[in-house]
């Protein structure tokens, strides 16, 4: 958990339906170590809301004056130190990943109870994620298609970029259904430090994706400047 | 040449019009008009130029000759030492041509004579200074004639002859005069058989450049021509004939040939060709009027392969003809006029038969090679009947055998069917190309749209399958388990934590449907780690430990969404049942690969196995069975077998195996 005595965490919401924006706003009041900034009900509020630099921004995907992607993108461009988590009915690796690739570093299920729910942000504020076996089977493809094609352009990839043999290790043993904790046993590590490799990770997939869209925009500059 | 299109309307354009497009007669029309021209122009021009002095009047006295035999062996020797004088007083004046009939009734060995011929004339005719004299006969017939110049031999070029041979004569002054002179004198002398009879020609005189032409032309055309026919026709007859070895399934190019080589041998004997003896002469003869019938039998059978009308009395008339005049050719029975007569008739009526045979068909079938094959053997027929008159000092025998060129357009007509057939039958194949190559386009054209159809039915085929799956889904599930909770909560017996947990699990499910969509890509492995991601908690909150193994399995090809889906719900079933009853502390969850021994288990199988350590049930119980039996009907449906052991108070170890190839259906 947190230091004693550190600042409260501020946390955003931004969900349209009324029961669950009401009953999470409930739970992060009840918890002491975070305090509500405020919750939006669309696009346009939560936009408002977001320049007051909150710590955690949780946000649902359909929004009814948008998509909730591009608050995603304005948090982690505007707040590098924001920590953004999708809000999603069901996990589903598309909505997920899709969130991850604007700058997501977490994910959560609408039907977590209260407890859960402040238990993930405090994970997700000390510096893990969290992450299913089918998101981890699509990090790895997506990584290894991007290292190939790195290899491929022949441009020098950064160890930052792609994937570390542990980070490896790490989303194949997710994806055979191994739980943090046996993964943290078999890699001699701590669990908290398996958390934190896949919020690496996540970041990584993040900034790939807008590498290969500047890469894009300077190629279809290029061609339209041609 | 286009015919009045009336403005009243389109008038129909008059046959020979519409036979004038065809190439081919465009082509023998230019031919023949071609030869006509020249031949025309040459004689008109060659009797326009030569200033010929051209004698009609001659001398002649008639002196028999005594012969033991009656040979020409004898006339020749007679001929060779001629009287030193003959008596002024037989000599008579007549007028040229000079024409001895055949005398049927001066058979035997006295009928041999010698005409002699002087020609007052030709001392009438001025000889210049310096100009040689020639003297030309165009025609002479009947037998070996010898020639005195100014009372000296000529040299006569022709050493062979045959009775019925006609030839020319000319005879050159022997030296050019230094001064004018007055002509020259001539004696000719003509052996011939009475029997047979003879002829000579009016006689000319002039220069060699006056009469050069004409002597040349005669030649040409009397000599030269028929075996330059008699060459093209075997060339040809040789080109058809290998076109035949290519093919012999078509007889037609074979029966070209032979009707060519038939007249070539006819035409034998308008040549000076003859057999190395006379000896043979009797069958070189036979053979020389047989071939002609030969010919025309040929020429029967290469008509019979245009029409498809076969006249039953021809067929067995022409051989039988034919076989009769050569049988009555062969030189083995005793001359006999009657005999020759029958010869001459029955060759006659072949030729007649087939002639009038053809031009019928072609003008019943309306078929242009027939016509133009039929009028070229009218034609011929007509330089036939020609060429008998001529030969019977009918008509004046100074003019040209036409019959041995006769041939050219009957033999050009024949070509000329076979390279229609050519033609038509390129043309067919091309046309037929051009088909094959429009159906097989629209063929493949059609397999294409079917493709598509096909892939289309599919598609949709695929969805449809989904969709029905998934409402089945939804239906027994989500559906039921809603409906049943609505009632409960209308009728007020349901307390709001017992809705919660229906509402829980019916989310669960649904999250359970979206799983098995999501991209699992065969992996039995991802799809036990998803279940497990989802109901771990569950086993938590239970207060159940839970220890996972899995191991490299390979993909399962028969592992699709409708498959996951059904896998998950047995899976959820064994952890819900050990979560229900079980009370257990430990579960393991065990994946492995097991190789297959045998075709039978190619790929080997998937092997899960779920155990606890719980309280075990008695699988004779009847709740117990009911479970069982539906675990066990679901992994039989998705080709795999499950296996439970269990006992009261020992645990519970579930065994699910899954074939890695496509599964077996029972």
């Amino acid at each position: 958990m947190s230091e004693p005595g550190a600042k409260p965490c501020s946390v955003l919401i931004v969900e349209d339906d009324d029961n669950f924006r009401a009953a999470f706003a409930a739970a992060i009041e009840r918890a002491s170590e975070l305090t509500l900034l405020g919750a939006a009900a669309d696009l346009r509020g939560g936009r408002d809301l977001l320049r007051r630099q909150p710590d955690v921004l949780l946000v649902d995907l359909q929004l009814p004056d948008g998509n909730g992607t591009e608050l995603i993108r304005e948090a982690t461009r505007d707040n590098p130190d924001c920590d953004v988590m999708v809000v999603t009915v069901f996990g589903d690796e598309r909505h997920v990943l899709q969130s991850i690739e604007a700058g997501a570093t977490g994910y959560l299920l609408k039907d977590l109870p209260a407890e859960e729910l402040v238990r993930e942000i405090h994970v997700l504020r000390a510096g893990g994620s969290p992450i299913s076996p089918v998101i981890a089977r699509q990090l790895l493809s997506r990584f290894a298609v991007a290292g190939h094609l790195r290899a491929e352009a022949a441009t020098a990839a950064s160890s930052d970029d792609a994937l570390s043999p542990q980070e490896e290790r790490v989303l194949t043993l997710t994806a055979k259904g191994y739980s943090y904790d046996e993964i943290a046993g078999l890699m001699q590590l701590s669990r908290h430090t398996v958390q934190t490799y896949v919020k690496r990770m996540y970041r990584k997939l993040h900034v790939n994706s807008k590498l290969d869209a500047v890469a894009e925009a300077r190629r279809r500059r290029l061609i339209h400047e041609e | 040449m286009r015919s009045e299109a009336g403005s009243a309307g389109e008038r129909i354009p008059p046959r020979w019009f519409t036979l004038m497009r065809c190439w081919g007669a465009r082509v023998m029309v230019l031919l023949g008009a071609t030869l006509a021209a020249f031949v025309l122009g040459s004689v008109l021009f060659g009797t326009a130029l030569s200033p010929v002095t051209t004698l009609q009047q001659a001398e002649r006295c008639l002196l028999p000759v005594p012969s033991a035999k009656g040979t020409t062996d004898e006339l020749l020797e007679a001929l060779a030492n001629p009287p030193e004088v003959i008596d002024e007083s037989c000599w008579r004046a007549v007028a040229l041509p000079d024409v001895s009939p055949p005398d049927p009734g001066a058979s035997g060995i006295a009928s041999l004579t010698i005409a002699w011929y002087r020609f007052p004339g030709l001392a009438a005719i001025p000889r210049p200074a310096g100009e040689r004299l020639w003297m030309f006969l165009p025609r002479i017939v009947g037998g070996p004639a010898f020639a005195w110049v100014e009372g000296q031999a000529a040299p006569d070029e022709s050493q062979r002859y045959y009775i019925t041979s006609s030839r020319s004569m000319t005879v050159r002054a022997p030296g050019v005069p230094q001064v004018a002179t007055q002509g020259t004198t001539l004696l000719l002398a003509i052996g011939y058989d009475r029997e047979y009879g003879y002829s000579i020609s009016r006689l000319k005189a002039g220069t060699p450049e006056a009469l050069g032409y004409e002597i040349s032309l005669r030649r040409f055309l009397r000599e030269e021509l028929p075996v330059v026919s008699n060459f093209v026709l075997l060339s040809l007859g040789a080109l058809f004939f290998m076109f035949w070895l290519a093919r012999r399934q078509e007889a037609t190019h074979l029966l070209l040939p032979l009707a060519g080589i038939a007249w070539a041998i006819f035409n034998l004997r308008y040549s000076n060709v003859g057999p190395p003896d006379s000896n043979w002469y009797a069958w070189y003869d036979a053979a020389l009027r047989a071939a002609i019938n030969w010919g025309m039998w040929l020429i029967y059978l290469f008509v019979l392969r245009f029409d498809s009308y076969r006249s039953r009395t021809l067929e067995w008339l022409l051989p039988v003809l034919v076989l009769l005049v050569t049988a009555a050719q062969l030189p083995i029975y005793p001359a006999s006029d009657y005999l020759d007569g029958v010869v001459r008739l029955a060759s006659a009526l072949t030729g007649v038969a087939v002639t009038a045979y053809i031009t019928w068909r072609a003008w019943a079938s309306g078929r242009v090679e027939l016509k133009w094959i039929s009028a070229s053997l009218i034609f011929s027929s007509a330089c036939g009947v020609h060429d008998v008159l001529m030969q019977g000092r009918v008509i004046d025998p100074e003019g040209f055998y036409w019959l041995p060129l006769s041939i050219l357009p009957v033999y050009g007509s024949m070509m000329y069917a076979l390279l229609r057939r050519y033609v038509a039958a390129i043309n067919a194949a091309e046309r037929f190309n051009d088909d094959l190559k429009r159906q097989l386009a629209d063929q493949s054209h059609q397999l294409q749209l079917q493709h598509q159809r096909l892939r289309l039915a599919e598609n949709q085929q695929v969805l449809l399958e989904e969709r029905e799956r998934l409402m089945g889904d939804m239906h027994d599930g989500l559906g039921s388990a809603l409906t049943s909770t609505l009632v409960a909560v209308e009728q007020g017996t349901l307390r709001p934590e017992q809705i919660a947990a229906v509402l829980r699990d019916c989310v669960e499910d649904l999250r359970m449907v979206i799983d098995s969509l999501e991209p699992i890509g065969h992996d039995l492995e991802l799809l036990l780690a998803t279940i497990r991601h989802r109901l771990g908690s569950r086993l938590a909150a239970a207060g159940i430990e839970l220890q996972w193994h899995t191991s490299d399995v390979p993909r399962l090809e028969w592992l699709e969404s409708p498959q996951a889906l059904q896998l998950m719900r047995i899976v959820q079933e064994i952890l819900a049942n050990i979560v229900k009853h079980a009370r257990a502390r430990h579960v393991a969850i065990n994946v492995r690969h097991e190789a297959g021994a045998g075709i039978a288990t190619a790929g080997g199988e998937a092997v899960v196995v779920i155990s606890d350590d719980g309280a075990g049930f008695d699988a004779r119980s009847v709740r117990a069975g009911r479970g069982l039996r539906n675990l066990r009907s679901r992994s039989e449906l998705l080709g795999g077998s499950i296996r439970i052991d269990s006992r009261p108070g020992a645990g519970t170890r579930v065994e699910l195996r899954l074939p890695v190839r496509s599964p077996r259906r029972r």
